[in-house]
């Protein structure tokens, strides 16, 4: 009996998250300079709709970028090296007809910039350009690494009440190696 | 038995769970009211909603488990018919549901409200639309009256030396109703020239950002506030061969349009969210009530069981001891509740099977005794029910009517008893006693009524007591007899030893031999009187009974011996039509014997009475007289053969007299008379006749 409803709850849990196909990574680059990686990517600029509303009703919308540093394991599982994330919000004022974009690295407050085309907006919102997301530590110097990345956009609700995101696949970099 | 918690203690937890679960979720209904309260991240990511979704569907799984496998075991325990499921099924089931149904209800409700509470009236929508439409319309309206006056002034400054431009700018703003007109050069300021209400400090504060915007998309728009003053700002591009320039015109808003712009854009932006965050804030206030709901259906629920199984635990608990005691055993002890009702009743249950047990233990002590004692005794005992299904019957009873070992059937007991059980049955329903001769032995039947309708048998063997009775009485008569034939013989032996002298002698007396002669002569004839006598008693015939009527055998007795003695009157007391079984010769022998000693007792003046009535014992018959009456110690003996008071007679007649009523069933007792004499007092058999 009560692995039967274990089993109806794993179920339920899994049926509530699902997949982003709406939105996905367009461009996944790296740059290494020295012991720094900055990461240039950018998602499809066709915001889904209910992106597009949220932002235009004035409610404050955050996209974060997710990108993790992995080591290349001939074992069975890779090692994970350092995880960040960068989150661009924007908040849309109608009075002054603005949209005021914010970026925050691991929660700190990194830039805000104002735009007065929606299209600025979107290209902020949508676009990070050559971003320092981490600097190699010295126990992953000389090791084949790579970076998967991912981008949330929206929580929502499926079904009127089931929890869901908005969300792209995730995406992985070429591998690389850091010299000393 | 079970070892229970004290209600007072499961009160106390119960109540401390419930009260933190409406704690916690009434502080997290308070929060989501007043969203304001709570961090932002939390409102936007719908971390709340999907918190609360999680709780909820782990409460419905949590709760759907208990409430399905609590079902479970209830119908498996009605399967199983265990003590008090019943109860327990239907105060669950009543609690829960007592609680459920209005909770359930309510939900319902609060949920309707919920669905229709957080919706934008339709009105309020259109008027919000319409005003931010009509805000909009006029910033457009603006911003093209001031992009055509930019447009004006670009190309008036178009084809002039820049170092004109400030004159050119300055006329052109004499001639309008701008506010101020600022110019840069790539991106930095190159000259300005404002107007109250603006001053030259609110100069060159355009972002840089939206002079990029300028040049990227040639022109664009900003509304800004200075001081109290609403700005719309228009930014164009002046074409110039050497340089990027931007130039920005900006006009202030007439009176407070500009602060009732802001405010119907604001309210409509605000209702657009409110629109938007709908489904999110339905959604979560529904979850908290459902979460409030499960809540309490648990807290039911748990509520429910734990008062249904402290109801009802003591009553199983009882009903198994009960069960045990049903079942004999008497040492069950039911383990006391600590303090409340329960422990009256059960403290009670507790002491009642002690003293059971007590009980019990004395009976089967009383019972082995008596089973010891119906053992040994050597009258047989036989115990039967209402069916006449054998009971019971001791070793005597077995060994006397020779019944098999393990006897139940009234057939296995010989037939004179089952005639004189069905003569019985028939006739009366009281005590009753009787003797009969089985097999050489002669018994003695008492059958007693019990209280469940049945019948207790007693069978006595006087085999060997009436055995030695007779040899006693034999021996008594042979004594007797002896004494009674020795009389006579001393006077014959002595007249035979003078006859044998006087022959001797050589003068024969005429008159001695004579004498002598007659006196053998009279004691002969006294023996052979003693010897009749004798074979009299010895020959009584077997009686030949018919129907007598007791009131004409007094008759004629009376008639008889009214003058034999005179001054002795013989009375006359019979209920007429009593009559009885016997035969006429043998009972009138004995009455006349009885009546011969009653007459004779008497002295002139005294009476002798004959009595004859009927009652439930029997036919009664007595004869009184008031003569000298039977010395008491001389009474156990008076029916013994050749026992006379009279010191004359063959003392047989009073023996003839109890036998005859003896062989007709019947008894003969003898008392003194008041205020003196003898009555004989005779009970006979009932006579049943037909009709």
């Amino acid at each position: 009996m009560r692995k039967i409803f274990a089993f109806v709850f794993l179920c339920l849990i899994f049926s509530a998250s699902s997949r982003g196909e709406e939105v996905r990574v367009e461009h996944f680059e790296l740059s290494v300079e020295g012991r720094v990686i900055s990461a240039s990517i950018s998602i499809t600029p066709l915001l889904p709709q209910e992106v597009v509303e949220r932002i235009r009703g004035g409610l404050p919308a955050v996209f974060t970028y997710w990108f993790t540093l992995r080591e290349h394991s001939s074992r069975w599982r890779d090692r994970k090296v350092m995880k960040t994330r960068v989150s661009v919000s924007v908040k849309y004022d109608p009075v002054r007809v603005e949209y005021q974009v914010t970026y925050r690295q691991k929660g700190e407050l990194v830039d805000t910039r104002i735009f007065h085309h929606w299209q600025e907006a979107v290209n902020a919102l949508t676009k990070l350009d050559r971003w320092e997301i981490f600097t190699v530590p010295s126990d992953a110097l000389d090791e084949m690494l790579y970076i998967e990345a991912w981008v949330h956009l929206l929580p929502r609700t499926k079904w009127l009440f089931i929890p869901d995101d908005i969300k792209t696949d995730e995406v992985s970099s070429s591998h690389f190696v850091v010299y000393d | 038995m079970t070892d229970r918690q004290p209600l007072h203690k499961n009160n106390r937890m119960i109540f401390t769970v419930l009260v933190a679960i409406m704690a916690g979720i009434t502080l997290l209904y308070v929060l989501i009211l007043r969203e304001q309260l709570l961090p932002g991240w939390l409102i936007t990511h719908k971390a709340l909603i999907f918190v609360l979704w999680y709780l909820d569907a782990t409460l419905l799984i949590i709760f759907a488990f208990i409430l399905i496998r609590y079902l479970v075991k209830l119908i498996l325990e009605r399967r199983s018919k265990t003590y008090a499921s019943r109860l327990r099924t239907r105060v669950a089931l009543s609690l829960t549901g007592m609680i459920l149904v209005p909770v359930l209800y309510l939900v319902f409700i609060a949920i309707d409200l919920i669905l229709h509470a957080n919706s934008v009236p339709r009105d309020l929508k259109s008027v919000a639309e319409a005003s931010r439409n009509l805000a909009q319309a006029y910033t457009a309206r603006e911003a093209g009256e001031i992009r055509e006056l930019g447009h004006t002034l670009t190309l008036q400054l178009k084809g002039k030396s820049p170092q004109t431009w400030p004159d050119v700018v300055s006329e052109y703003m004499s001639g309008s109703d701008l506010t101020a007109v600022e110019v840069y050069q790539d991106r930095r300021p190159l000259f300005s020239n404002v107007r109250p209400p603006m001053d030259n400090q609110g100069s060159f504060q355009i972002p840089g950002s939206f002079l990029k915007e300028i040049d990227q998309y040639g022109e664009g728009i900003l509304v800004e506030k200075k001081g109290q003053v609403w700005l719309i700002r228009i930014g164009l591009t002046l074409p110039q061969k050497q340089a990027l320039m931007e130039i920005v015109i900006s006009r202030s808003m007439d009176g407070t349009l500009g602060e009732d712009r802001a405010t119907v854009l604001n309210t409509a932006q605000a209702l657009d969210q409110l629109r938007l965050e709908q489904t999110t804030l339905t959604m979560t206030r529904i979850l908290i009530f459902v979460l409030l709901t499960l809540g309490m259906t648990f807290g039911a629920l748990w509520y429910g069981t734990t008062l249904s199984r402290y109801l009802t635990q003591p009553l199983k608990d009882l009903l198994e001891a009960t069960r045990r005691v049903a079942s004999g055993d008497f040492q069950v002890h039911v383990e006391e509740a600590p303090s409340d009702e329960w422990h009256t009743l059960i403290s009670q249950f507790n002491e009642m099977t002690g003293e059971l047990q007590q009980t019990r233990s004395l009976l089967l002590k009383e019972r082995t005794k008596l089973q010891q004692i119906l053992e040994i005794t050597p009258v047989g005992i036989v115990a039967m029910d209402s069916t006449g299904k054998v009971n019971n019957a001791n070793p005597a009873a077995r060994a006397i009517l020779n019944l098999p070992l393990e006897t139940q059937n009234l057939q296995d007991l010989p037939q004179e008893i089952k005639d004189l059980l069905h003569s019985r049955d028939e006739s009366t329903h009281g005590h009753s006693k009787s003797s009969l001769t089985l097999d050489g032995a002669y018994l003695e039947i008492g059958i007693l009524p019990l209280p469940d309708g049945g019948k207790l048998l007693v069978v006595e063997d006087l085999t060997q007591l009436v055995r030695a009775q007779k040899m006693a009485t034999w021996q008594e008569a042979a004594k007797q007899i002896a004494h009674e034939l020795k009389n006579p013989l001393t006077p014959i032996k002595l007249s035979a030893e003078r006859l044998l002298l006087r022959s001797r002698s050589s003068e024969p007396d005429e008159s001695l031999i004579e004498g002598t002669c007659n006196t053998i002569l009279q004691e002969v004839d006294h023996l052979k009187g003693l010897v009749d006598g004798f074979l009299q008693y010895a020959r009584l015939p077997s009686p030949t009974p018919r129907l007598l009527d007791i009131q004409e055998i007094f008759r004629n007795l009376a008639d008889l011996y009214k003058d034999i003695k005179p001054g002795v009157s013989i009375l006359m007391d019979c209920e007429p039509g009593v009559v009885i079984l016997a035969d006429p010769q043998l009972l009138r022998q004995a009455l006349t014997n009885l009546l011969d000693n009653a007459v004779e007792a008497c002295s002139a003046g005294q009476t002798v009475t004959l009595q004859g009535n009927q009652s439930k014992e029997g036919v009664i018959l007595r004869i009184a007289d008031e003569g000298r009456g039977i010395p008491e110690k001389d009474r156990e003996h008076i029916f013994r053969p050749y026992f006379s008071t009279k010191g004359r007679g063959s003392g047989l007649g009073l023996s003839i007299v109890h036998r005859v009523i003896q062989d007709h069933g019947g008894t003969i007792h003898v008392e003194n008379n008041k205020p003196r004499g003898t009555v004989f007092t005779i009970t006979m058999p009932l006579v049943e006749l037909p009709g």
